[in-house]
């Protein structure tokens, strides 16, 4: 009688768990779709070829439009960046698109002083729990500490490893996106026009990095040059605007960081674009330290274009 | 090893299956192995403490048996437990405050408190007291002894077993039974409940506002207090639904430690319901023998300011688990005596549960206060009304805790879910079982609950560093 008891219990847990992991996974996708899922699509399951392709954090994500950049050098390009993103997480997106996609002619990587440091962004990246089918994505996953066997076995179990902010997000509606021209556009989204929001202000006091280099994301970052070059891409670094460019020159972590990146462009033969200095400490380009509004987005991604399209003539034609 | 980890998860049912698979002669063995497993997960080298303490206490156990001077090696036993206790718990504390006092600087140790090294020395030690008094024959069998002190389910948290009813539980040969299965899993489920669903979700905001207490305000302190109030009852008895339902499972009955004891009111109702098998203890190893109240009144009354002292200083080495205990003390001789004056007096029965819960409420400041200034830091914020809007009340400032509206209300609306379902059942959850319907209703919410809004940090349960 008694197991007769367990068995309901256990199927009724099965079919409650299911369905209502069907709904949390429509209201989680349609939440973060504009932010994660869109890009992670294309990225991930996409087959759609480009010949730029941008990674980085979010200052990639909420500072680089393709839009601009495709007007300027009449590429095709796509806007990979996610907030956060770190060596570990630009490896993950470079080795996930040459598996779905032929090889970009250009590279963009932007790096900060938050790229080499530790901050164990994956075990925040729950939207990637969503592409497990990946093995590459599996693989990560399982490295960042969730037990992927066990969530594609049984996928409504990722809830119980989402930090309290992502799994209220299920139920929350999140702020509005900002309305101006080329807002989400290939990957691109600025979500604060002028101010930041509060959904975002959480994103980044999740991702806060340390304060030191972590010597595993060098590695992480070589070889990921060193895969996209196989190839055949021609990989850039740049550095993006920044505020208060005088104070942030002396952090010790920019220096350091800085030093490294400066090596690797040396070792592997990449140019390596500054912006730092862009808008010359221009507050009204900024909605904080280092993110932009839509103002000193469009002049960042028309000058970035202009860098591009002046250095690499041969990029003159579209492939794609 | 965490209950609540991946790691139990395996372990848990395999261990329970070998048991019931393997001959009755095997099975202290299997668990006897399957508990150094679970042990040698924290840190693998205090398995040899646990050793050396079985060592100590079954050949003790021996000894006040078959020698004359039963006394001699009851203190023996004794003192080898409190002197284990004393190294690795009290040393430091001792030294750092002597430090203090006579500006001396004496090395401190700064050793790793073995996990659950006061569940398990509490354990051994019931063990020779119960020989010494004759209540209790001394075991020949080592390996039984040895997992008596090692039986995983209650080995780093309780409850703290008497050999009387644990032991005879070995040696019987424990049939299978669906029923026993069915109600350990089902405790086991509220368990983790109590654990992964309430008291690591109001944990997040109570620790912000106790490790940053700057400014914070009076309602800030007040919810952080309530939160912690919950998240020690829920952590704490938490764990003991898990490790009473995973004996179970194996058709071994654990002692109840946890009666709803925020039910109470007042405060002697509060340690009969809270902590049940460690106030035992100290009821019959401590108040009992220095007399209890068989001596007076103001005998009985240092008794019991004694008894709570060391009951404080069981849970932790340090002044605020002092102060803690001396305000329980104080309590209960106010309680005591106001009963004692006012005899014919009725408090209503809201009133009276208020009053207790207030006073509970002001004692785990101390409790859960790092230290004497963190403690004084929260009662002076207490007080300040400077910034008592409701509206702020989730940002707790220094910190960037995600605890929004939602986090709130889940939070609300759980504890209420574990309050009314512990209102109406016996303190094992047994009761539901005569109603089907409703059984079935709460196991699966549960198993729901926990799936969809657990907090799965494998964060430690709080008393496992007693």
């Amino acid at each position: 009688m008694y197991i007769r008891r367990l068995i309901i219990v256990a199927i009724a847990t099965c079919v409650i768990s299911f369905l209502t992991g069907w709904v949390f996974d429509y209201q989680f996708k349609k939440r973060w779709s504009v932010i994660f899922f869109e890009k992670s699509d294309e990225l991930i399951k996409g087959h759609n070829n480009y010949d730029i392709i941008f990674l980085g954090n979010s200052r990639v994500h909420f500072g680089i439009n393709p839009y601009y950049v495709d007007s300027v050098t009449k590429l095709n390009s796509y806007n990979f960046g996610t907030g956060g993103a770190d060596a570990q997480d630009i490896r993950l997106s470079s080795l996930v698109y040459l598996q779905h996609h032929k090889p970009p002619k250009l590279v963009i990587i932007s790096l900060d002083k938050a790229s080499l440091g530790k901050k164990d962004i994956l075990k925040t990246r729950f939207h990637y729990l969503f592409y497990l089918e990946n093995d590459t994505i599996s693989k990560y996953m399982k490295l960042a500490g969730f037990p992927t066997p066990l969530i594609k076995a049984l996928p409504f179990i990722k809830y119980s490893f989402f930090d309290e902010y992502n799994r209220t997000s299920i139920f929350v509606k999140g702020t509005p996106f900002p309305v101006f021209a080329h807002n989400i556009y290939k990957g691109f989204m600025n979500p604060h026009q002028y101010t930041r929001s509060k959904a975002a202000d959480n994103l980044y006091n999740i991702n806060a990095g340390s304060n030191n280099l972590w010597e595993p994301s060098i590695i992480y970052l070589r070889n990921t040059i060193a895969a996209l070059q196989q190839a055949g891409s021609t990989v850039v670094f740049i550095s993006p605007p920044e505020k208060n460019h005088s104070l942030n020159r002396e952090s010790t972590l920019k220096h350091n960081t800085d030093s490294i990146i400066n090596i690797i462009a040396q070792a592997y033969h990449i140019r390596y674009f500054h912006f730092e200095k862009t808008f010359d400490d221009r507050e009204e380009y900024f909605v904080d330290d280092i993110h932009l509004n839509e103002p000193g987005t469009k002049i960042y991604s028309i000058q970035l274009a202009d860098s591009i399209k002046n250095i690499y003539p041969y990029l003159k034609k579209a492939s794609y | 090893m965490l209950f609540n980890s991946l790691e139990f998860v395996i372990f848990f049912p395999i261990c329970t299956i070998l048991y019931f698979l393997l001959p009755h002669r095997f099975r202290w063995l299997h668990l006897l192995f399957a508990s150094c497993i679970f042990y040698a997960a924290f840190i693998p080298a205090y398995l040899f403490i646990l050793l050396f303490l079985i060592a100590i206490d079954y050949s003790a156990g021996l000894l006040i048996e078959k020698q004359p001077d039963k006394k001699f090696w009851l203190i023996i036993s004794i003192v080898a437990n409190i002197s284990l206790l004393g190294v690795f718990k009290y040393y430091d504390f001792f030294i750092n405050n002597i430090n203090t006092v006579t500006g001396s600087d004496f090395i401190l140790l700064k050793w790793i408190l073995p996990i659950g090294l006061s569940f398990h020395t509490f354990q051994s030690m019931s063990y020779t007291i119960e020989v010494y008094y004759g209540r209790q024959k001394a075991i020949r069998h080592a390996g039984y002894y040895a997992l008596y002190v090692m039986f995983y389910p209650q080995l780093v948290a309780g409850p703290i077993e008497r050999p009387q009813h644990l032991l005879p539980q070995f040696f019987k040969q424990q049939q299978f039974s669906s029923q026993k299965l069915y109600e350990g899993l089902r405790l086991m489920a509220w368990g983790f409940f109590k654990k992964l669903v309430i008291a690591d979700r109001v944990g997040i905001y109570a620790d912000a506002v106790f490790n940053y207490p700057e400014h914070t305000g009076s309602l800030r302190v007040l919810l952080a207090v309530f939160f912690f109030s919950i998240q020690i009852y829920a952590d704490f008895s938490g764990y003991s639904d898990i490790a009473i339902g995973a004996a179970r499972c194996m058709g071994i009955d654990l002692a109840i430690n946890f009666n709803r004891p925020y039910l109470s009111t007042n405060i002697r109702e509060f340690w009969k319901r809270w902590h049940i098998s460690l106030s035992l203890w100290f009821r019959d190893y401590v108040y009992i023998p220095l007399g209890g109240n068989r001596k007076g009144r103001g005998r009985k009354n240092i008794n019991l300011l004694i008894t709570f002292m060391l009951s404080a200083l069981w849970h932790g080495a340090g002044w605020t688990f002092i102060i803690w205990g001396i305000l329980h003390g104080v309590y209960t001789l106010i309680y005591d005596g106001f009963k004692n004056h006012f005899t014919t007096l009725k408090i209503p029965h809201l009133f009276a549960w208020l009053i207790t819960g207030a006073c509970v409420g002001f004692a785990w400041i101390f409790f859960r206060a790092t230290s004497l200034d963190n403690a004084m830091e929260i009662i002076a914020q207490s007080v300040n009304i400077n910034d008592i809007s409701l509206k702020n009340i989730l940002k707790v400032p220094g910190t960037t805790i995600l605890f929004g509206n939602f986090t709130l209300a889940i939070s609300f609306c759980m504890i209420a879910y574990m309050f009314i379902v512990e209102k109406f059942t016996t303190p094992k959850m047994f009761e539901f079982t005569s109603n089907k319907l409703t059984d079935l209703l709460i196991f699966t919410s549960v198993i729901l609950l926990i799936l969809f809004f657990g907090v799965f940090q494998k964060s430690s349960f709080i008393y496992f560093q007693f």
